[in-house]
């Protein structure tokens, strides 16, 4: 028996869960994980420190980790992510990507919606490519993988072949540990490729930023604000800004999801270079013109023990209706 | 004994159910998602856009040509009794649950699909829950204890 197959023997799984019952899905993909502990992910602080770590910004559906070593996190959703279910998520995948821990998000692509506007929905790409950049900057999986429908009808599968591919990309992390590419992860970054410029070629809006979201000139679009912007004279240190616009009212504005996740598919998809927020050589705003910075202070403070906090982790700076809050990516 | 919180009941009463061999056709897991599909029971008084006032049940199992709508708590909960009685008492809820499945096409293995039995199947509705048992005869009690569910009959099939 070869020193590595011994090694793998000993390992020593721990489950963390935000729920039993994922817990357990999640257990049965892979009969190594058959003796795994299960444990429930608590409120930061209660956990062991690299699970806290992993859970700062937003908690995943599952943590796994080998002789305590996060080798896994897995986020699960039966929603196909068009509209605003697309950002949702994403601010977690982040989190797990930084820190160079492989992560699976197990979603449909295509997938039935119910009820009186009944249709088939498809994946907004965008978070494909997202996803793909991330695994590309950090240097570790990062992947969509297909929750796969009925193709006659667009219904989920549910009758267990649903995880098949899941279950072999799992089992080939776990055999290749500490290794996070193999035969069979590169196998799926491809077909990713492939699937991303063929859904791109049936749907080319979503190669492109939606309307919320627009490139342009630094200099013109504080020009063009309202207030006296010369003491936020750092921001044309880059010609460029990308302008990510949301119309919330004051009333409305104390809210995260979908945009702060949705800040992370924009800064991956079109700007980010490198593993920092800060290497990117264009500018990445929020813009609320609606919100004062009183308002927005109040509703969405930069406080660690909130999740408003995912307000702060990679746009440049928050321009709001009668000022601009600078966010410092440097460090 | 057994730590009993909802999401130990929803997997307690689904284990249980599928080890009896019953088709579970949908639910809603009380966080996170699971592989059931959620059915939606409409209210039939809200007519505008949206889903206000429709009801998801914890699960929807299918048995012995029997469907069954049953809510999950780990403790007996009186408005779970009445939410359950009121689909079983308004047509038009009967009606939205077997469309909701319908529309999903969701196969029964030997049975056919979900349509093919709707004319030969009865609704009735169950409450699964942990603690101590309560008496509401006309819903069926899948009652967990231990991790062990014990299942009585109720008297309402409609």
């Amino acid at each position: 028996m070869s020193e590595p197959f011994n090694h793998k023997i000993r390992m020593k799984y721990e489950i963390w869960g935000d729920n039993e019952n994922e817990s357990l899905w999640f257990q049965g993909l892979d009969s190594r994980l058959a003796s795994a502990k299960v444990r429930n992910i608590g409120p930061r602080g209660t956990n062991s420190e690299i699970v806290d770590s992993l859970v700062v910004y937003d908690r995943p559906d599952i943590i796994l980790l080998a002789d305590e070593k996060p080798i896994l996190v897995l986020e699960k959703t039966a929603e196909v992510p068009t509209g605003h279910n697309v950002g949702q998520r994403v601010a977690r995948l982040v989190r797990a990507a930084e820190h160079e821990i492989p992560v699976l998000y197990f979603l449909p692509f295509d997938a039935r919606k119910h009820g009186k506007y009944a249709g088939i929905c498809h994946i907004n790409t965008r978070l494909i490519k997202a996803m793909m950049r991330m695994s590309e900057i950090h240097s570790v999986p990062v992947m969509p993988i297909e929750w796969p429908s009925r193709i006659s009808d667009g219904e989920l599968i549910s009758d267990g072949t649903q995880d098949l591919n899941l279950s072999n990309i799992v089992g080939s992390l776990l055999d290749s540990y500490p290794k996070k590419w193999n035969a069979v992860t590169k196998h799926h970054e491809s077909w990713l490729e492939a699937e991303l410029e063929r859904r791109n070629d049936l749907y080319p809006p979503y190669k492109k930023l939606p309307t919320s979201a627009r490139i342009e000139k630094t200099t013109k679009f504080l020009k063009g604000l309202k207030f006296d912007v010369s003491k936020y004279s750092t921001l044309h240190d880059r010609d460029n800004s990308l302008i990510y616009r949301m119309n919330m009212s004051p009333e409305k504005c104390r809210r995260e999801d979908p945009y702060t996740g949705t800040q992370f598919i924009y800064d991956y998809g079109w700007l980010r270079n490198g593993p920092l927020p800060s290497d990117r050589d264009t500018n990445l705003l929020i813009h609320v013109p609606k919100v004062t910075l009183k308002r927005w202070k109040e509703a969405n403070p930069n406080d660690s023990s909130r999740k408003s906090s995912n307000w702060y982790l990679t746009a440049d700076a928050i321009v709001l209706k009668d000022g601009i809050i600078l966010i410092d990516q440097s460090s | 004994m057994a730590h009993i919180n909802e999401t130990s009941i929803f997997i307690s009463v689904k284990s249980h159910l599928l080890e009896l061999g019953w088709h579970v056709l949908g639910g809603q897991p009380p966080s996170g998602t699971d592989h059931l599909p959620v059915i939606e029971i409409r209210d039939p008084t809200h007519t505008g856009k949206g889903s206000k006032g429709s009801y998801k049940p914890d699960l929807v199992a299918w048995h012995d040509s029997k469907l069954f709508v049953i809510e999950l708590k780990p403790y007996y909960d009186q408005p779970d009794r009445v939410k359950v009685n009121a689909v079983l008492d308004s047509p038009e809820r009967i009606s939205s649950l077997w469309q909701s499945l319908i529309q999903r096409n969701i196969s029964l293995g030997e049975y056919g699909t979900i349509k093919d039995v709707r004319e030969s199947s009865t609704l009735v509705g169950g409450l699964g829950y942990g603690g101590s048992q309560a008496e509401h005869p006309e819903l069926w009690r899948f009652f967990v204890k231990d991790g062990k569910v014990e299942v009585t009959p109720g008297t309402v099939a409609v």
